[in-house]
């Protein structure tokens, strides 16, 4: 729960619907053209970077390295939530190969586009794209390894039923890493009003 | 999201062995790389955050979690 600037803890969605939050994270994310390697400079290894095309470093929006913490296996199978450009899934397929798969989940039909060509131009056969919301993923419980998400927990408006979901799909002693941000001291309140902040 | 709301989401569905792993700053600079963060947006947050603390506004950490 967040102090609002005009008094009273109360929970977002109280004063920012659930589905305008989708609608603006939607909207910014839908008009996203990758135009720098900023992002995935400060957050993937050189080794990481030189396994990827470019739109997919360019169009990274990340905020920490979840491949890198997961120890990921070969064999294991791996959900991507909020994949975007496709970065960790690309990441992921390489790690999980042979015999593992990755699966890249997306709300934006054009992105999930634009992953799978960028996957193909890395090369990576062992991905499946998905579109869908991580408050409803459409995958069969306990059918995952892994589930990995990189800034795309705080996007979501239900955040208790995204985390329940990823519980879902995972198979018993699987595990979610997760990057995203958090957040220790109350920031003035013109910002915490912003659609940023409702979003986070 | 506050750390402690994070971590007691993550416990309250069920996972366990919840660690905190790599935890990075995260400052305006940073927001000013995301798609929600507009233009407008930034330069309210250059102007209302104090000047030492917009390096490090927020963080960026990376939680792990097991499913029994």
């Amino acid at each position: 729960m967040r102090e609002h600037a005009h008094g009273g803890a109360q929970p977002p969605e109280d004063l920012l619907g659930q589905e305008t939050i989708k609608e603006l994270v939607r909207e910014a994310y839908r008009a996203v053209v990758g135009t720098t390697t900023g992002v995935a400079e400060r957050l993937y290894d050189p080794e990481q970077l030189a396994r990827l095309p470019r739109g997919a470093v360019e169009q990274a929006l990340g905020v920490g390295n979840p491949v890198r913490a997961a120890g990921l296996q070969p064999g294991e199978v791996v959900l991507d939530l909020g994949c975007g450009g496709g970065i960790d899934t690309i990441l992921a397929a390489h790690a999980v190969a042979p015999g593992g798969r990755s699966i890249g989940l997306d709300m934006l039909p054009e992105m999930l586009e634009v992953a799978a060509r960028h996957a193909a131009e890395a090369g990576v056969a062992n991905v499946e794209w998905m579109l869908g919301e991580m408050e409803a993923i459409p995958l069969p419980e306990a059918s995952v390894d892994v589930v990995l998400s990189n800034g795309v927990i705080n996007l979501s408006p239900r955040k208790s039923r995204a985390f329940a979901e990823i519980y879902r799909v995972l198979r018993p002693g699987g595990r979610m890493v997760v990057a995203d941000i958090v957040v220790d001291e109350d920031l003035p309140p013109e910002i915490l009003t912003s659609a940023a902040a409702w979003a986070g | 999201m506050a750390e402690r709301v994070f971590a007691s989401k993550v416990q309250k569905v069920g996972f366990v062995d919840i660690q905190r792993g790599e935890e990075l700053p995260f400052g305006v600079d940073e927001c000013e790389q995301y798609p929600l963060f507009t233009p407008e947006l930034i330069a309210l947050m250059r102007r209302l955050i104090p000047p030492e603390r917009q390096a490090t506004v927020a963080r960026s950490v990376i939680f792990s979690a097991r499913k029994p």
